[in-house]
């Protein structure tokens, strides 16, 4: 009923208010996104309306909403007393009030903020969590929006940018829990998000600034790892193991820079997160680490974007011996033992065929493990606003490495998209 | 006797006007041709229609705006407003006279403002036949000219004028080996243009079919360029055209590129 009566207030508000006011936009998608791993189940099926309202109140304000309404069949049951409803989520995209002055503009409300000079892999970039289970083509499926308060002061070579972000909100993770462990049940313990108190709110600060041709910016972020670290204890009073999911602060300093020359651009990014497990004596919590990612784009000519990268990471307070000696004792399996350099490459290039078809192939190679990440898209424009993609993301790899994990959610895609 | 003056003096330029437009060089043509504009900054609604070989249209809207810095650098900042699916991609420029131009897009699918590396003056201006340098203003000592004899072009009195590039990097830059250009004679404005390859093959054709002049500027409000080697076409039509709105200089930042609206 909620439901109906946010669809209904969106359709009639651009009535209602003046037309230079306000519009209404979005579009009307079909997705299909077979799984490729045997017996080739649809993960998703079924299609989309995305309405977005948006408007200005003069120089002084504006306003965006946008909400998707989705049907997604391989949710449903096919029962023959099952309700029609089922498979349909509806879910805001994005809802804020902008706020504009001589040398500040607000932004209020559930908002994207992402940071970052590179390419797809951004260190400094740790506001909006991710959606794992969620990973697609469009960036508003493998992100989740946080409800926020962002601040960007414009000084004359300088841009302040102030977020607070008061409430947790956690990557959306395929996290799996076993049933037992060395014969032993294992039993979840309730999970520990940080409590909705302001002394447990996010917040971010930012500067951005020009010099001799070279944009940087500096970063200071100060919140939770949005990573769940997940416990492991023996409970010998009731004879078994106990799982505890929790969330670990972190404060992290981010640098980024990019420049171009001619058909060439340089870009960098790097951040230091200082982790809760400062002396890396805990072996469930992440280590204070280090990751950067160094990369250039190259535009041969008119029909070809290229862009490379290279992406390592360094443990701090890292002791190899104790980590393993300690894995050895608690009855850990060593496969999930990190390692203290970890480098990866990543790329992306898009070429455009002509006015209508264009690809595009992302992909990231872990190099230890030879695991690996694909997302080629090709997009064909069937006439202004219709749009045909076709591709798939694939995970390959080893069994335990990063993406050889997530190998059973390799998954091909073919979506028709309408947009007006 | 002030009245006789003024006869002799009319009758003295009747005379020699013509005698002093035939003894323009070709370089003191473009001169004022480049000279003659008078606006400081510009807004206007732009329809690109690109056309290729098999006649299959792609129509973008865009809002553009531009403001002169000085003689030789400007900054623009254009949204698209058509189609939907395009609806809200900004991009700035600003232009360097002497390093490559800061160029900026701002894409709202990705919500992020990224710089990207400049495809030159030679490269694509938004996916048409149209290079940055075709829709920029002419740097007079890029090129020489060579007058060549005057024609009619749509029933106008026009300068013919051969430009080549003044040395090897501006027609690398341009990637042309020579550009044709008629220019009317009343108004000093460029009508048809044939763009020559670095190989001498005719690459494109420029037309314009429509000038207007608003606010005493003379603008050519609609021009087709045609890629005669790939039949590829790309129409500019211009709209709503306003000049020295006072657009201030912050105006053409990344902050007004993301606001998008």
């Amino acid at each position: 009923m909620r439901a109906k009566i946010v669809f209904l207030a969106l359709v009639c508000l651009p009535f209602v208010l003046p037309a230079q006011q306000a519009e209404l936009g979005g579009y009307v998608k079909f997705f299909a996104h077979p799984n490729l791993n045997s017996p080739y189940p649809f993960d998703r099926l079924g299609s989309r309306i995305q309405l977005r309202l948006n408007g200005t109140l003069g120089e002084q304000a504006a306003f965006y909403s946008a909400l998707d309404f989705n049907y997604d069949e391989s949710q449903s049951s096919p029962a023959f007393n099952a309700p029609r409803t089922q498979g349909l989520s509806i879910y805001p995209v994005e809802t804020y009030v902008d706020l504009y002055f001589s040398r500040l503009d607000v932004r209020l409300g559930q908002q994207f903020i992402f940071w970052g000079k590179t390419d797809w892999i951004n260190p400094t970039d740790n506001i909006n969590p991710w959606d794992y289970v969620n990973i697609s083509a469009e960036v508003e499926d493998y992100r989740l929006p946080v409800t926020a308060a962002k601040f960007n002061f414009y000084l004359d070579d300088v841009t302040l940018q102030a977020v607070l972000v008061p409430r947790f909100k956690g990557h959306r993770l395929p996290l799996f829990t076993p049933d037992s462990m060395g014969g032993l049940p294992v039993w979840q313990a309730p999970t520990q998000i940080p409590k909705n108190e302001i002394k447990n709110a996010e917040f971010g600060l930012k500067a951005d600034f020009s010099l001799w041709n070279v944009d940087y910016s500096l970063s200071y972020y100060r919140g939770y790892d949005k990573n769940p670290t997940v416990r492991m204890a023996f409970d010998p009073a009731n004879h078994r193991f106990v799982q505890t999911i929790s969330y670990a602060r972190q404060h992290v300093f981010g640098a980024a820079f990019v420049t171009t020359f001619e058909h060439w651009a340089i870009k960098g990014e790097g951040a230091y997160f200082l982790t809760k497990d400062r002396d890396g004596k805990d072996i469930f919590l992440q280590n204070p680490y280090l990751k950067y990612v160094l990369g250039v784009d190259f535009l041969p000519n008119n029909d070809w974007s290229l862009n490379f990268q290279f992406i390592q990471s360094i443990l701090f307070k890292w002791d190899e011996n104790y980590e393993r000696s300690t894995r050895q004792r608690l009855g850990m399996p060593l496969s999930t033992l990190p390692h203290r350099f970890t480098q990866s490459l990543s790329s992306r290039i898009q070429y455009q065929m002509g006015d209508f078809t264009s690809l595009q192939l992302i992909g990231v190679y872990n190099l230890r493990e030879g695991d690996f990440f694909l997302l080629p898209i090709l997009n064909y424009a069937l006439c202004d606003g219709i749009n045909v993609y076709g591709g798939a993301t694939l995970f390959e790899g080893p069994s335990g490495s990063p993406f050889g994990r997530s190998k059973k959610y390799s998954r091909a895609f073919f979506e028709v998209k309408y947009s007006f | 006797m002030k009245r006789f003056a003024i006869i002799l003096g009319l009758i003295f330029l009747a005379f020699h006007l013509p005698a002093a437009a035939q003894n323009l060089t070709g370089r003191q043509i473009m001169e004022k041709a480049l000279n003659k504009s008078s606006w400081q900054d510009m807004v206007s609604n732009v329809r690109l229609i690109l056309t290729n070989e098999k006649g299959q249209q792609r129509v973008r809207k865009i809002k553009m705006y531009t403001r002169k810095r000085n003689a030789n650098e400007s900054d623009m900042l254009m949204r698209f407003i058509a189609p939907p699916d395009v609806k809200g991609i900004g991009f700035l420029i600003i232009e360097h006279q002497n390093r490559d131009d800061d160029r900026y897009l701002y894409l709202p699918a990705l919500r992020r403002i990224k710089r990207i590396a400049s495809s030159g003056k030679g490269g694509n201006f938004m996916a048409s036949d149209f290079t940055y340098y075709d829709i920029g203003k002419p740097k007079l000592n890029d090129w020489k000219y060579k007058r060549l004899k005057d024609e009619t072009i749509n029933g106008f009195d026009c300068y013919k004028i051969e430009c080549s590039p003044a040395n090897e990097q501006i027609a690398k830059d341009t990637g042309y080996g020579k550009i044709i250009r008629w220019i009317r004679k009343d108004i000093l404005v460029t009508i048809r243009s044939e763009y020559y390859d670095r190989a001498g093959r005719l690459w494109k054709i420029l037309e314009v079919p429509k000038v207007e002049n608003i606010s005493g500027v003379w603008f050519q409000t609609d021009m087709v360029m045609k890629d005669v080697q790939t039949k590829h076409q790309s129409e500019m039509v211009f709209s709503d055209i306003k000049v020295n709105q006072n657009i201030p200089a912050q105006f053409f930042s990344q902050r007004y590129l993301q606001r998008g609206r």
